[in-house]
């Protein structure tokens, strides 16, 4: 009776005050996200969930981080809990989680890539599709492209590049890799390339990349070359589909909770580090794109989870 | 009564004048509000084009990101000429991040156009760079857009690539604002218009009631009668006319009041003049029978009197008389003249108190005025043991303007008096100038006031007489104590010297004596006085016992046979040959068959009176080429008016009734040019 009451009174403290309620509790993962609102909002509760999901036998507590909260108060907050796990979601969990002590197993998520120079020492999953996926489904798609062309700003998309390429000669295509650091010399390069590719056998890829692709102006000038040369554009953000690339691969966040869910208990082993790419996708397909470029989307073996126009 | 208040033709009517003021109140007021939403609607005009231009502006700097990207002029053109085709752009230029045109179309704008010399990239929308007259020079920077998302872990950074300059006339905003003005400006007038229609009917709704009252109010102070004001209008000028027809109803009343009592006044006033017209009238017929009766009774008496006087002077002559005799006559003779002097006395008062006297000036020799008179009263006083004393200052002016007669006739009878009533002692005249601050008399530059002061040492006038001497017919002291006299003196002395603007003082006392004195203010003359001299004929005629020469003939005509006679007793004894005629026309008769040498010719006869038988003597003359025969009017009728009735007839000379011998046979001997000669037995004369 007496454990009972103080279960009783440990439950209303925690909910009236969250931070001094998950007092230490080594059995707890800790996920730490951005206190946003907005679309992005759901993508964070998605993966938490998937995380809660996947390790129902665990307590999962959320450690919310608003945009004036100083990362050393976060940093202090997580030390004082001392959880088992910790899952880092969004730019400001991967600040907070680079910069604690790692006395638990850490794992990151929900960024797009990790800068080269300074790379966290635990594993960072990226929403970056494994672009072995995205050629694979480019394979199905439009099985007559032989060459990816890609510009990138290798600052944000190195290591993205590095997995392309393998991934390129496991799908037997030609990855064509063009590097811009600035806007402008992205734009003339897909001039370049738009001008120059052969619809029948290229494809351009656009990554998520803020440096090389603008959605105000690249977006448009590929869409217009896409279509009026009925070349293949593919992207790794689903926003792109829905303004008219044939296809993306977009997160299914609760699958990427329950990996990351793994991954900590995988993590709490043995340390590893680097980034990975997205694996836990969805397949996104532009109905009127395909069907400009001729592409019969009913016998594609392959799963559709949006189409857009939305229907 | 209030004066109407006529309407000034320079001045404008009510109506005028509220139309005028609303005129220029509603146009002011059109003005200043088309004004000012003219301005306020070319402000906002302003803003909003402004605001027109630089979301243009923004725009086409969206549209060029590209086109500054990839330096290619072309990706912005469709953008551009879109951007060109609106109303009022002039020019657009994309420039690149380094300032160099990319492209630039669109009008060229003069030299000395403004034009932004640098880009302020702070600034992340559309701007206004510049202004002048003509356009706007709005700027919008091209930022590179890239969108943060929590999923990066470096937050992307825009880049800036250049901007967009965009020049926008100002030709619209004019025309708007020309536009607003003048249908502000119009509206504003039509509406100043209508409303000034309506208050022109209004105040002709409130003017025409009012003009009707002001008209009404002008007839009225015209004087036109049973007047009203037509009551219409507004409530308060209704009141007016109301109040205005009630007053002109006051005015009727009272007016029909007034102009009964004027009536009835006129009819008091006629009545009042006829009563004293005839009172007037009864005092005048009162007042010339009074002088009529005067008049008659101072003729009545002197005839008996001349005949008294004549014949006491004869027989005073009459050296037979025994003592007895001789104070018996002259007892008459002084009676006589006592009697002779009240009636002179009577008459001059009561003509002075007519204010029938006139003061007759003329100019006199002061010294030798005042000279005469002493001898006169020196002889009076020396004849009763008085010392006679004159004083004259030295400073007396040497003669005044004044009449003699009268101031004689005052002093004498002053002086006379005093010898009268002094026993022993001095009597004296005193005349002297007084300054002009002191005198009683003021008198204008020119005039001399001067003091006559008249003293004796007599038995004085107790205090109680003293008020009342000056009253006719009084005497001081007891009846026993009175003096002969006519009590008459005083009282025609005072009214002489007030009639000479003056009056005359007395003081004295019981026992030492009196003074009496008064001050005239008289026109001072540097000339020597012409007159002055008294002529004191003295009596030496009274020893005339004839003339030398012929026998003179006079005939004496009266028609009381005892003045005839008395005039015969008196002249045959001096040798004429006196000749009678009972009237005037026997007078003539007589003359034409024996011409006399002179005529003692009576006034009031019976037939023919003197005056008109002189006139025809006279007339006889003349048509007969013939010398004026000499003729001597002797008249009862003692006054001034006589004397010169008759002297107008043509008498040489005037001599009253009774008649005294000395003034007659004066009158002859100038008439026919007589040497008198003169008894030298003294004793047979009585002067």
């Amino acid at each position: 009776m007496r454990l009972l009451i103080l279960r009783w009174c440990v439950c209303v403290l925690g909910l009236c005050l969250p931070w001094q309620a998950t007092a230490v509790d080594e059995s707890s993962l800790l996920v730490i996200y951005p206190d946003i609102a907005g679309p992005y909002q759901g993508a964070f509760a998605s993966i938490i969930n998937g995380v809660s999901e996947a390790r129902q036998r665990d307590r999962v507590t959320r450690l919310p981080i608003r945009n004036d909260t100083a990362a050393e108060d976060v940093v202090a907050e997580v030390k004082r809990r001392e959880p088992r796990a910790v899952i880092a979601l969004g730019r400001q969990g991967l600040q907070v989680a680079s910069a604690m002590v790692k006395n638990s197993a850490v794992v990151a998520a929900g960024v797009l890539s990790v800068p080269e120079v300074g790379a966290p020492d635990f594993p960072v999953h990226s929403l970056a599709p494994d672009p072995s996926l995205l050629f694979n489904h480019l394979r199905v798609l439009a099985p007559g492209i032989k060459r990816v062309l890609v510009v990138h700003d290798p600052r944000q998309n190195a290591w993205l590049i590095r997995l392309a390429r393998e991934a390129a000669r496991s799908a037997n295509l030609e990855l064509q890799v063009l590097q811009a650091e600035d806007l402008k010399t992205a734009v003339r390069l897909f001039q370049d390339m738009a001008a120059s590719a052969d619809p029948r056998r290229d494809a351009i890829w656009l990554l998520q990349d803020s440096t090389t692709v603008d959605d105000v102006t690249v977006l448009p000038l590929l869409l217009k070359a896409s279509w009026d040369q009925n070349l293949v554009l593919f992207s790794s953000s689903i926003g792109h589909v829905r303004r008219g690339a044939l296809f993306s691969l977009y997160p299914d966040h609760m699958a990427l909770g329950r990996t990351l869910a793994s991954a900590t208990r995988a993590a709490s082993g043995a340390q590893g580090r680097g980034v990975l790419p997205l694996r836990d996708v969805k397949l996104a397909v532009n109905t009127r794109t395909a069907h400009h470029l001729g592409i019969n989307l009913s016998s594609v073996p392959v799963r559709i989870h949006a189409v857009f126009p939305e229907p | 009564m209030t004066a109407v208040k006529t309407r000034s033709p320079g001045k404008l009517t009510l109506q005028h004048q509220l139309s005028i003021s609303f005129m220029a109140c509603v146009f002011g007021l059109a003005l200043f509000t088309s004004m000012v939403s003219a301005w306020q609607g070319a402000r906002q005009i302003s803003d909003t084009l402004m605001a027109q231009s630089m979301a243009v502006a923004s725009s086409l700097a969206s549209q060029s990101t590209l086109a500054l990207l990839s330096a290619s002029p072309d990706n912005a053109s469709e953008a551009v000429a879109a951007t060109l085709a609106m109303p009022g752009v002039l020019r657009v230029e994309l420039r690149k991040a380094d300032g160099g045109t990319l492209l630039a179309r669109g009008a060229v704008l003069p030299a000395g156009a403004s034009s932004p010399s640098s880009v302020n990239r702070s600034l992340p929308m559309a701007y206004l760079a510049a202004e002048d007259d003509d356009a706007w020079h709005f700027i919008a920077p091209v930022w590179t857009r890239p969108e943060p998302t929590p999923f990066d872990v470096v937050e992307p950074k825009a880049e800036y690539l250049g901007h967009v300059r965009l020049v926008h006339s100002k030709s619209t905003l004019s025309r708007l604002k020309a536009n607003i003005y003048v249908v502000n400006l119009l509206s504003a007038f039509f509406f100043a218009a209508l409303f000034l229609v309506v208050i022109r009917i209004l105040t002709l709704r409130v003017t025409r009631p009012l003009r009707s009252l002001s008209t009404a109010m002008d007839r009225a102070g015209q004087g036109e009668t049973r007047l009203r004001a037509s009551e219409e209008g507004p409530r308060d000028l209704q009141s007016m006319a109301q109040s205005f027809n009630r007053m002109m109803r006051a005015l009727e009343d009272r007016g029909e009041e007034l102009a009964r009592h004027q009536d009835h006044l006129e009819d008091l006033v006629r009545e009042r003049t006829s009563e004293l017209q005839q009172a007037r009238d009864r005092a005048e017929v009162a007042s010339q029978a009074k002088t009529s009766f005067l008049a008659r009774m101072s003729h009545e008496l002197r005839t008996p009197l001349n005949a008294i006087l004549g014949y006491a002077q004869l027989l005073k002559m009459d050296r037979a008389l025994s003592p007895r005799q001789r104070n018996g006559v002259d007892t008459i003779h002084d009676s006589g003249e006592h009697l002779l002097m009240l009636i002179v006395d009577i008459l001059d008062l009561s003509r002075i108190e007519s204010g029938k006297t006139e003061l007759r000036p003329e100019p006199v020799s002061l010294r030798s005025f005042l000279g005469g008179l002493s001898d006169i009263i020196r002889v009076k006083a020396e004849e009763k043991g008085l010392y006679f004393d004159l004083s004259i200052e030295p400073s007396l002016p040497p003669s005044v303007l004044v009449d003699d007669k009268r101031l004689r006739q005052i002093l004498l009878n002053l002086l006379s008096n005093s010898v009268k009533f002094t026993e022993m002692g001095v009597v004296r005249l005193a005349v002297r100038p007084m300054p002009q601050g002191d005198a009683s008399l003021a008198g204008p530059d020119g005039y001399v006031a001067l003091r006559f002061e008249i003293q004796d040492t007599g038995a004085g006038i107790g205090a109680d007489d003293l008020a009342r001497i000056f009253e006719p017919f009084e005497q001081a002291g007891s009846a026993d104590s009175r003096s002969a006299g006519t009590g008459l003196g005083l009282a025609i002395c005072r009214q002489l010297v007030r009639l000479m603007g003056s009056d005359i003082h007395v003081s004295s006392q019981i026992g030492t004596g009196s003074l009496f004195w008064f001050d005239l203010s008289l026109p001072a003359l540097d000339a020597i006085g012409l007159k002055g001299d008294v002529e004191s004929s003295q009596d030496a005629q009274a020893h005339i016992a004839g003339y030398e020469g012929a026998r003179q003939s006079v005939l004496v005509v009266d028609d009381v046979p005892a003045n005839r006679q008395m005039l015969v007793d008196l002249l045959t004894p001096l040798g004429f040959v006196v000749l009678q005629a009972t009237d005037g026309q026997v007078a003539i008769d007589a003359t034409l068959s024996r011409r006399p040498d002179l005529i003692l010719m009576d006034q009031a006869m019976p037939v023919m009176d003197g005056l008109a038988a002189i006139r025809w003597l006279r007339q006889h003359d003349v048509d007969h080429g013939q010398a004026p025969l000499p003729i001597l009017l002797l008249s009862a009728h003692a006054s001034a008016d006589d004397e010169a009735a008759a002297l107008a007839a043509g008498a040489n000379a005037f001599l009253a009734k009774p008649v005294c011998r000395t003034a007659l046979l004066d009158l002859i001997q100038r008439q026919l040019g007589l040497v008198w000669q003169y008894d030298n037995d003294q004793n047979r004369y009585v002067a």
